[in-house]
């Protein structure tokens, strides 16, 4: 049986500092995931996927992917491995960013 | 220490530029990120989880303390002020930007030092015993072998493109601090005779999914032959290496598959043809090389012990000296380690300051030289007795001088989903709370030698297989759980733990280990060290405890 589809946004890489982003409705890409654009179907995934793949074609981001976010204002990563990509390393506070992307 | 002469200067320059112009063309989108991978991988650019990461090459853990100021200087002006020294004897940096690291690396090639054969399936950075030189009974310093082999291997034209990575370590000494047996090839070096030092060689060995512990291969090789020894046996592995399964690739698979007699004949037979390639080092060569390792000038007549400072008063300071500080092969001298493993704190990570701390007390006390362990701590190898208030003192105010080498708290853990994208779970969480649950130093005094090591994934860059309690983080069903091994070691008497029972919970896996180590000192006999314990008792007391309530 097929896994039931949930929520997701589309996160990546910059590619010229490494940094972590999500991509926004705008088609821009932001640092703050509570600023994705949210996929609430199939359909809206493929779409943000298709327009995730422009950007890595046009040298903006690399390595992007879909991954499973809270349907909620905070689109916060659902698996622990994104919650930390968001957030930086557990272990070192000091360096951490907030969820809004500060 | 080795120094680049010009052509090797020359050579790492070119090879930034080049690498400078490589990531100008990614930038402008002239290179695919398909495309630019392979070249970022050769300069030991990663991409992780939060940003590119440089993994620099540290030959044999040996630095100047003019190289480790540059490393302090990389950490602040291109990644967060902080370094992350590995158990490759490596340093990574956890933040660089792809548009800064060309500047990285000529910062690193103005102290002749670089990322190349950093990542990819090549002969990797060749790693040695880290007392190398300074402690009794020993062979010679394994570090003038291996500064031989990382000339030999760097980009060797037939050796670039292995089935797999390929990892060399080197010990001179019978106790074995390199861990060779868990290495692709393990080279011990031992005195035959008094004019004559030879090769016992090891292969097959290594972690990661399926672990081994090497075979010895080719015992009493003359040293002087030692090289045409090694392209054979990488040869063979070139030519039946399964590059059709990732999984199967390391040479390990292929001696295990062979068998270790058909391998070894296989070897010898390439090694027929290799032996009259003029592969070896001409004996020139050989001195040239082996007149950079010469000890330095140490002082005769020096007391043995210090003497009259106030730190000798200090309880902090015995505990020290006692935990951390070992004798030295030249009377009056001690070789120090610094724990870069504070209590609570993230085992092998140094800031930049400290880096700078520790490269002010070696250029004063310790002749100028650092070493890194790959049990991811600093050693200082050639402290005058006298000096060692001085240098305690020192450590002590940059937070450098945690009396725990060696024992339960001196754990090394790989960075772990914290860092690195291929990890299923944290590693450094645990290896905090482990740290702070046994904290008490007289307590730790009491469990004695206790090797625990963590990797955050199969691919086992904590060592986790050798650990005398070997933690492996998996993802069941997107929660964190630890499997629990006993009874490894990468010792001269090599083995691998054996899992214990189902895993446990990052809530739980704490406890168990304490109830592991209180089992061993309810059972143990007199003078018994925890391994020893494990091995006369095997698993069966430590699954009863461990899984009672079950």
């Amino acid at each position: 049986m097929a896994k039931p589809f949930r929520p997701s946004i589309v996160t990546a890489n910059r590619l010229n500092d490494g940094a972590v982003v999500y991509l926004a409705p705008d088609g821009s890409w932001t640092e703050a995931a509570a600023f994705a654009a949210l996929a609430r179907t199939t359909d809206e995934q493929a779409g943000l996927e298709a327009r995730a793949a422009q950007a890595v074609s046009a040298n903006i981001v690399v390595d992007a992917v879909a991954v499973e976010a809270e349907d909620s204002d905070r689109r916060q990563p659902l698996s622990l491995r994104e919650r930390i990509r968001l957030v930086g390393p557990t272990v070192r506070p000091d360096l951490a960013r907030a969820p809004s992307g500060r | 220490m080795y120094a680049y002469d010009t052509y090797d200067r020359a050579f790492v320059a070119q090879r930034t530029e080049e690498f400078r112009a490589q990531v100008a063309r990614r930038l402008s989108g002239q290179l695919s990120e398909e495309q630019f991978r392979p070249l970022r991988l050769l300069n030991g650019l990663y991409l992780q989880l939060h940003a590119y990461m440089l993994r620099v090459a540290i030959p044999y853990g040996t630095l100047s303390v003019r190289q480790l100021r540059a490393l302090a200087d990389i950490a602040d002006k291109f990644d967060r002020g902080y370094g992350h020294f590995t158990t490759r004897q490596n340093i990574q940096y956890n933040w660089i930007k792809l548009e800064e690291a060309p500047d990285a690396l000529e910062a690193l090639a103005a102290v002749d030092m670089h990322a190349i054969q950093t990542s990819g399936n090549v002969i990797r950075n060749v790693t040695a015993d880290h007392f190398a030189g300074v402690v009794p009974n020993e062979a010679e310093d394994p570090r003038i072998t291996a500064e031989i082999i990382r000339q030999w291997s760097t980009l060797h034209p037939e050796f670039s493109f292995l089935p797999r990575k390929f990892k060399i370590a080197v010990t001179g000494a019978a106790e074995d601090r390199a861990a060779i047996r868990f290495h692709d090839i393990g080279i011990r070096l031992r005195r035959e005779s008094p004019a004559a030092v030879v090769c016992d060689v090891y292969i097959g060995g290594g972690m990661g999914r399926t672990p081994f512990v090497a075979p010895l291969v080719r015992a009493g090789l003359p040293q002087n032959q030692l090289l045409s020894y090694l392209e054979a046996a990488l040869r063979v592995y070139n030519r039946h290496g399964r590059r059709d399964n990732i999984y199967k690739a390391r040479i390990k698979i292929l001696v295990d598959a062979l068998g270790v007699e058909e391998f070894a004949r296989q070897v010898e037979a390439e090694w027929a043809h290799t032996r009259s390639e003029s592969v070896d080092l001409p004996a020139a060569e050989e001195r040239r090389i082996r007149a950079y390792f010469a000890p330095p000038a140490y002082e005769a007549g020096l007391p043995l012990a210090p003497q009259g400072a106030d730190a000798l008063r200090d309880l902090a300071f015995t505990d020290w000296r006692r935990t951390n500080v070992l004798p030295h092969r030249v009377a009056g001298y001690a070789v120090a380690t610094i724990s870069l493993k504070p209590i609570g704190g993230i085992p092998g990570d140094a800031t930049a300051r400290q880096m700078r701390a520790v490269a002010d007390i070696a250029e004063k006390f310790s002749h100028g030289e650092v070493r890194v362990t790959h049990e991811q701590n600093l050693v200082l190898a050639h402290v005058r007795q006298i000096d060692l208030p001085a240098v305690w003192t020192a450590l002590a105010a940059e937070d450098l001088a945690t009396a725990n080498a060696g024992l339960v708290s001196d754990i090394i853990a790989c960075p772990g989903l914290d860092y690195c994208s291929l990890a299923n779970a944290r590693s450094i969480p645990v290896a905090q709370r482990i740290s702070e649950r046994f904290a008490a130093l007289q307590r730790q005094h009491d469990i004695g030698p206790l090797k625990i090591k963590i990797s955050g994934c199969i691919n086992a860059c904590g060592h986790h297989h050798a650990g005398h309690i070997g933690i492996l983080g998996v993802d069941r069903k997107g929660e964190e759980f630890y499997q629990v091994m006993l009874g490894g070691s990468g010792d001269e008497a090599a083995s691998i733990g054996q899992l214990v029972g189902p895993g446990f919970s990052a809530a739980t896996v704490v406890d168990a280990v304490e109830t592991v180590v209180q089992t061993y000192l309810d059972l143990r006999v007199s003078g018994e060290t925890f391994l020893a314990a494990v091995r006369r008792l095997g698993l069966e007391p430590f699954k009863e405890r461990l899984y009672a309530r079950a």
